[in-house]
């Protein structure tokens, strides 16, 4: 059968998958935001920190080189 | 994967070395950084330090980056450009990553220029390396972020100016917002909301300070704009 130049254009993308595909984006971006969240309250719970000498003289740092610390969960 | 990130970033870094824009903004960059250099650090008496220009060039980049960042993905919409780029064999990420890189080795090499200025410093005073380093290292980092962030806003809209003006707003929510609303805020709250500011990460660095905290911040925030960037780019294909 012959394709006639003025048959209607056939939607992409239907209503239906434009909805299925938009939750889908959205549940990623939640989840990513929600992973960055996660990962930034551990580094926050167990960090190492290296000093310099110089930051020891800001009085933001102790003297010492190199420290651990594991922060109780609040 | 890496050989065509590569080819897209090589496409990016010409593009951008070519642009009039990005010459403007590494003058605008270079003599603001020298006269913060000339007013801030080289003083009479003062520390053999570059913190204090870097910290004063965190607040510059936040108005620098997204000037350079606005074209990178508006102007292929713009140009229409986008569609071949889109129907290559390349995927979203591969053309976001290599944009990204791009951008980034132009602004390394931007903020290379600034050791003449250490060169400079050490002929008045001994610095200590390591502060130096990691103020570098924070530098770089923040540089990531800053890029990831105006690349975002570039991805939004088919303006240029319009992508540098919420690239511009989005890092200034990030920074001068979130630290006007710590020092309102007391409790937990401030706690909060200064884990949020860029800037607050970014002065332990400037200080000679390495935190795996600060580190796994600015890592992840820009691997969190890089993937919004993927996914505003993605949703071309459906919406």
């Amino acid at each position: 059968m012959a394709l006639t130049a003025n048959e209607p254009q056939v939607e992409a993308v239907g209503s239906g998958r434009k909805w299925a595909i938009g939750a889908n984006v959205t549940i990623s971006i939640v989840a990513a935001v929600a992973l960055v969240v996660a990962v930034n309250y551990m580094a926050s719970l167990k960090f190492c920190a290296r000093t310099s000498p110089q930051s020891a003289t800001w009085g933001s740092a102790s003297a010492q080189r190199k420290s651990c610390q594991k922060r109780p969960a609040t | 994967m890496i050989s065509r990130v590569m080819a897209l970033t090589q496409r990016e870094l010409a593009t951008t070395f070519l642009s009039p824009v990005a010459y403007i903004v590494a003058a605008v960059f270079l003599v603001a950084s020298g006269w913060l250099f000339m007013d801030n650090t080289l003083i009479d008496g003062g520390e053999a330090s570059m913190r204090f220009m870097l910290d004063s060039m965190a607040w510059l980049l936040i108005f620098a980056v997204p000037m350079l960042t606005m074209r990178l993905i508006s102007d292929e919409f713009a140009s229409g450009t986008i569609e071949t780029l889109m129907t290559a064999p390349v995927t979203d990420a591969e053309v976001v990553l290599g944009k990204f890189i791009g951008v980034f080795m132009f602004f390394v090499a931007l903020l290379a220029t600034t050791v003449l200025h250490i060169v400079l410093l050490s002929q008045y005073g001994q610095q200590d390396v390591n502060a130096l380093l990691y103020g570098y290292l924070g530098m770089i980092l923040l540089g990531g972020l800053y890029i990831s962030v105006g690349l975002f806003a570039s991805a939004m809209t088919r303006h240029q100016l319009l992508a540098a003006i919420i690239g511009v707003a989005v890092l200034a929510l990030l920074t001068i917002l979130v630290d006007t609303l710590a020092a309102l805020q007391g409790g937990q709250w401030r706690v909060v909301l200064s884990h949020v500011n860029v800037l607050y990460h970014f002065h332990n660095f400037s200080r000679g300070i390495f935190d795996t905290k600060d580190l796994v911040f600015f890592v992840s925030g820009t691997a969190l704009f890089l993937f919004l960037t993927i996914k505003v780019l993605e949703s071309r294909r459906w919406r």
